[in-house]
């Protein structure tokens, strides 16, 4: 039985500073914030590469979640991040390499840890810190390991925060690749050429359901009641065209959850908009459901967040299931698999209970969850 | 049969997964994967590709990426960027040592990565609740070689 709640989300961009907002701008896609490859107008140029725009979109995320932890100093801290404040790396990366005009000393090189140390300090948060790192499954990596410390009796809350920027390093990084999109992402559509790179932070609070069921009535909140994850054990970038991972990630959430493929409502996809990745997750779709449950992805929506996407898009998982309603597939307008229920306009889904949320990433890492919608008077205690 | 199993591998704590010529004031010496890779070949051939498709890796690191990054870095700058390398790029993830190793074992199960995990503690923590939550038989846990004595799991 699972102990662990997820009793509060939160997440900021660089366009929209609300969870709230991010979701009622995806349900209007003409207000698409879609970021097009740090484009001479882009609002991303702007920050890009700014040490600043870490901290901007950490703070924006994790207060609101910070303001429900009932003991700080007890609660732990996860921070889930594929390159952290990649401003600050890249500034120490120029001093190393003599790429930088001042001339200072580097120093020691930042970490991960370092800074994962410092926001727990800095917001007070005396449990265990952790920084857990599995590229762009690195949200919903720290939210399944969080809940799993919760579940064993290690930690009675941890905030997780997942934060990535999209900075130049990365944008170089993908480019060389040739994964980036000509002009938008388009998700599992026909003429989809790449992904969008996006910028967020997200956080949410993991409680134990005791500690949650003393909010007051009505408080809505999520269960994870299904978990898994598991390697394609296949290729360092591309993913496994079989999407054995993937399937294997799916099976164990449903396993762990006691759940089959008919519980689940609809499915939350990665969808990064490249041609190997979309298709994986489609055979993945096709091998594990016998009929199509509702489908949709919001990468057209916010880009391509890294290690930030798991959380964020789950975080957005939660806000359909509060809402009942699934938002469409931004970008996709040419679905390449009509026979997968693809959501490409806004649906009305009151009775939505389960949701399933996957992530897949660099290394052939595959994760999922599924997130079940509870209030706090459901709950006796644990 | 594998049966709630923890196997552990520890690395030299200054040693660097990946191969690098280009270091830091300060830095570990340089190393690669391939020790590794041999030393938990050696203790998993006696799985089978089903059990080592269901098995989880841990691993613990230190130094994040920086060494990758370093070289990356490298490539984007010299020459305004006409070198760029997308072989450099894709070892810039903390998770891409472990991507390697469960590529080259055939571990096809969970895969989590700590980083600043100095002694291996959180991921030997981590396989242990896998473990113990059912939804693994059998971890890996890979982790730097600390001054402290290791923690070994007592399942």
């Amino acid at each position: 039985m699972t102990l662990a709640i997820i009793s509060s989300f939160s997440a900021a961009t660089p366009c929209f500073p609300t969870l709230t907002a991010i979701f009622d701008a995806w349900m209007t896609p003409s207000s698409s914030s879609l970021p097009s490859k740090f484009g001479p107008s882009s609002e991303y140029d702007n920050h890009v590469d700014d040490p600043q725009m870490f901290r901007h979109l950490t703070f924006a995320a994790i207060e609101p979640v910070i303001s429900e932890v009932a003991d700080r100093g007890t609660c732990g801290f996860i921070l889930a991040s594929a390159k952290g404040n990649i401003g600050v790396l890249q500034h120490w990366l120029d001093l190393s390499g003599g790429f930088a005009r001042d001339a200072a000393s580097p120093g020691n090189p930042p970490g991960l840890m370092d800074c994962a140390q410092n926001l727990a300090a800095e917001f007070g948060l005396g449990g265990s810190c952790a920084v857990v790192s599995t590229a762009c499954t690195s949200g919903l990596s720290g939210l399944i390991e969080a809940a799993m410390m919760v579940d064993a009796g290690q930690q009675t809350e941890i905030v997780v925060l997942a934060v990535d920027i999209a900075s130049l390093f990365v944008c170089d990084g993908f480019t060389a690749l040739k994964a980036l999109a000509a002009q938008a992402c388009r998700p599992f559509d026909r003429h989809r050429d790449g992904l969008a790179l996006g910028s967020a932070a997200a956080a949410c609070l993991v409680q134990r359901s005791d500690i949650f069921a003393g909010k007051k009535a009505d408080t809505f909140a999520c269960t994870l009641c299904g978990r898994g994850a598991a390697m394609d054990a296949v290729h360092l970038t591309a993913p496994d065209r079989q999407a054995g991972g993937l399937i294997r990630a799916v099976e164990m959430a449903l396993r762990t959850g006691g759940l089959s493929t008919s519980q689940i409502d609809a499915v939350l996809l990665h969808g990064t908009g490249t041609p190997y990745n979309d298709a994986m997750e489609a055979t993945a779709v096709q091998k594990i459901f016998s009929h199509s449950p509702p489908l949709t992805a919001v990468k057209g929506h916010i880009g391509h967040t890294l290690g930030a996407s798991g959380l964020i898009e789950t975080a957005l998982a939660s806000e359909i299931l509060h809402r009942g309603v699934l938002p469409p597939t931004t970008g996709l307008s040419d679905s390449q698999w009509p026979e997968l229920d693809f959501v490409q306009t806004a649906r009305s889904v009151p009775s939505i209970r389960r949701i399933l949320k996957t992530s897949s990433g660099f290394g052939g890492i595959n994760a999922a969850v599924i997130l079940e919608k509870l209030k706090s008077n459901d709950i006796t205690g644990a | 049969m594998c049966e709630n199993q923890i196997i552990l591998c520890q690395y030299p704590a200054d040693l660097v997964f990946r191969r690098s010529d280009i270091s830091w004031p300060g830095s570990p010496s340089l190393g690669g994967i391939a020790n590794i890779i041999a030393q938990l070949n050696s203790e998993l051939q006696l799985f089978s590709k089903n059990a080592l498709l269901a098995t989880g890796l841990f691993v613990s690191v230190i130094h994040d990426s920086i060494e990758a990054d370093i070289a990356f870095n490298t490539s984007r700058r010299l020459d305004g960027g006409k070198y760029v390398s997308p072989a450099a790029f894709r070892e810039t993830l903390p998770s891409s040592p472990a991507a390697q190793l469960s590529i080259a074992l055939g571990l096809g199960g969970p895969m989590v990565v700590f980083c600043g995990d100095a002694d291996g503690a959180q991921a030997l923590a981590s396989a242990r609740r896998w473990l113990e939550s059912g939804a693994i038989h059998m971890a890996v846990v890979v982790h730097p070689r600390s001054s402290q004595t290791t923690i070994m799991p007592s399942l």
